[in-house]
């Protein structure tokens, strides 16, 4: 177990390590300097502004700094932004994502759960066949089209909930459920197919012949043991929850990261968009670990060790 | 070369005492290993339990015929893609009209006039009635052309997408399962790396350092995703090779490319082939993303995407801009979905939905999706 946490942590290093040094070598194949703009600067004041930055120094002594500032979580300024430092921008944008993201979560485990139960215990009946059709349809519509249809009924046509912004919880509704939408169908898929060859074991059948209720064998027995594919689920899901969001925050324009993130693209305000990048990947692969040792504590039955070859 | 397995120890024992009947094979004979016959039978299974599948027999119709519309729908229409009329801009679906105008000599056209009433013809100028059946754009572009054209464009980026993943994925995870040993350890550890990273984020750094067009998307979309696939093969080829007809074929003379690609990879094809139309929809879908943001093909070209991007510019006023791109995205990654569910099932009617046992594994199946 210790060994296997090790192992990950050191692959999660290289990876960032990865992730940092072609970050670095992207910003500086991309033509055209940071400063380089319409109007042409002085060149005394194009020289401090390369002396400040440090342009001036050969790219191996860049490269240096840039990875020993980057392990020092200092992802430098913005370019388009005068003033304001990555740093700046993630602390503002990341809160606001966070609680998005983890409304979204919980909203897609609780139905998903729900859904693929009901499917279950009614293995090839309507309930199943309907849950299902829900599902694959859930898993097809991209999350963006989602947000559109949602926003032109609730909010264009219903006038119940506003269509943009951020701040009481009524803005938060159609996006998390936007977003929700894919997570939940595919926990629903894993819960359906796991529940069933659940409910075919032995123990379930020794529950109900000791004459327990049907609402405890369902939950203390047989959703307890489906459960463990949705543990699993946990990092692929919020590693699509927050990059999904991307797109679901520019379109109900939430101050989000995401929002931030995607108008750094369209601004090309590189040192922004590879900040994040950083700052999303290392954010990410910790939750991914931070899930697979929660899964161990979970199910007994999983054990963490280094693939069999 | 050959694994040292205790199987083969005890076969080379049992062998010795009728060593008389026994000569070796010149290295690379493939007479006897040529002497087989092709499995059909499981090849019809496969395509008959697909036809038994109505559900996944028609979303293979659906694609076909999406396929087929989007090869001659352009040409169903007089309009071209990328030919404005200003003064026809956000109109509704079917909305007629008559053009009048005349032919250069060079085979470009001039519009003299247009109105919704029959125009009179004059010497020299032509009338035409035309109908926006899906309306138009907020640029007087008809959407049914663009939409068709953005079909090419999706299913093209999906098709070639599924096929680089494809080259490349089973190429590289069959390499690292048949050879094993330190090669396998190697480019195993470089598939851990890099998918440790999230695959958007990815995307959209090539797609940043890319000059952005269909290219990049290509490149981008196919340098990801054949990371689960590598892994998915990698297991096939490591449980399999094992197998009995795999030392048969080695006896017959056969050579360690021909065993991997003869032998190994067509029974391993299964999961391959699920997992490859599974990623057609994905790279739809992602081309759509990044079009959205505004990473994907440049203006005029239409895609999918950047026709849900301009639809959304009015979704308040003028719904159907954004109703017909968005609906076609969703049938074409429905159909594609349930397609490789039912290909699954077709290949394998023992497993339904993938059974997840350990961590590992969520590589394997499709649980890398993006939302």
């Amino acid at each position: 177990m210790a060994r296997y946490i090790l192992r990950r942590v050191g692959t999660m290093l290289l990876a960032l390590f990865f992730i940092v040094s072609a970050t670095f070598f992207m910003l500086k194949a991309i033509p055209g300097g940071p400063f380089a703009s319409e109007k042409k600067l002085p060149p005394s004041i194009e020289e401090n502004i390369t002396k400040k930055y440090h342009l001036d120094d050969p790219w191996y002594i860049q490269y240096r700094d840039y990875l020993i500032r980057t392990a020092e979580f200092d992802l430098g300024p913005s370019y388009r932004y005068e003033g304001r430092t990555v740093n700046d921008i993630i602390a503002d944008g990341f809160p606001v994502s966070a609680q998005l993201g983890f409304v979204t979560v919980l909203i897609s485990i609780v139905t998903g759960i729900s859904l693929g139960t009901i499917a279950a215990l009614n293995r090839n009946k309507f309930h199943d066949y309907f849950a299902m059709i829900l599902a694959t349809l859930g898993f097809s519509v991209p999350s963006f089209i989602v947000a559109f249809i949602l926003m032109y009924i609730f909010a264009y046509k219903l006038r119940l909930l506003p269509p943009a912004l951020w701040g009481t919880w009524k803005h938060l509704v159609l996006p998390a459920v936007s977003l929700s939408f894919v997570p939940t169908a595919v926990i629903a898929r894993l819960i359906r197919s796991n529940m069933v060859e659940v409910l075919q074991q032995d123990y379930i059948k020794t529950a109900k012949a000791k004459g327990l209720k049907k609402t405890i064998v369902i939950y203390r027995h047989a959703l307890r043991n489906a459960i463990t594919p949705v543990v699993i689920y946990l990092g692929p899901l919020v590693t699509g929850i927050f990059t999904g969001s991307f797109v679901i925050e520019h379109i109900f324009a939430i101050p989000g990261l995401g929002r931030h993130f995607v108008m750094s693209i369209q601004n090309r305000d590189y040192t922004v968009i590879l900040g994040i990048t950083v700052f999303y990947s290392l954010f990410l692969m910790t939750m991914n670990l931070a899930v697979d040792i929660m899964l161990t504590v979970i199910d007994p039955r999983v054990q963490l060790v280094d693939e069999k070859r | 070369m050959a694994p040292n397995t205790p199987r083969d120890d005890q076969a080379a024992q049992a062998l010795t005492y009728e060593q008389e009947l026994f000569k070796p094979l010149k290295k690379n004979n493939l007479q006897n290993e040529l002497n087989t016959t092709l499995n059909i039978i499981y090849r019809q299974n496969v395509w008959w339990r697909l036809k038994e599948n109505r559900l996944g027999f028609s979303a293979l119709a659906i694609i076909i015929l999406l396929s087929i519309l989007a090869i001659i729908g352009p040409y169903l229409t007089p309009f071209s893609y990328s030919g404005q009329i200003l003064a026809l801009k956000n109109k509704a679906p079917g909305y007629t009209f008559y053009l009048k105008y005349k032919e250069n000599s060079n085979g470009t056209i001039k519009i003299i006039e247009y109105s919704e009433k029959p125009l009179k013809n004059e010497e020299g100028f032509k009338v035409e009635k035309r109908i926006f059946w899906f309306g138009s754009d907020a640029l007087g572009r008809d959407l049914f052309t663009r939409l068709w054209h953005g079909a090419r464009i999706s299913l093209f980026i999906g098709i070639v997408t599924a096929f680089i993943v494809f080259i490349i994925g089973v190429t590289y995870g069959g390499i690292a399962g048949y050879f094993g040993g330190w090669i396998d350890e190697i480019m195993m550890r470089i598939v851990e790396i890099l998918a440790g990273i999230p695959f958007l984020l990815y995307v959209i750094l090539l797609m940043v350092l890319l000059e952005p067009g269909l290219k990049a998307i290509l490149i981008a979309l196919g340098v990801v995703y054949w990371l689960p696939l590598a892994r998915l093969v990698r297991g096939q080829i490591l449980s399999l090779k094992e197998q009995e007809y795999v030392d048969a074929a080695r006896v017959a003379g056969a050579g360690s490319w021909r065993i991997l690609f003869k032998h190994l990879l067509p029974n391993a094809l299964g999961p391959i082939i699920v997992y490859v139309t599974l990623a057609i929809p994905e790279a739809i879908f992602t081309e759509a993303w990044l079009s959205f943001v505004g990473l994907g093909v440049g203006a005029p070209i239409a895609s999918w995407g950047s026709l849900v991007k301009e639809g959304f510019q009015g979704i308040g006023s003028y719904p159907w801009q954004l109703f017909f791109p968005a609906f076609f995205i969703t049938l074409t990654i429905l159909a594609f979905n349930i397609l490789g569910d039912s290909l699954r099932d077709a290949f394998d009617p023992r497993c339904g939905l993938p059974v997840v046992t350990s961590p590992r594994s969520k590589s394997v199946n499709r649980l890398t999706k993006n939302f």
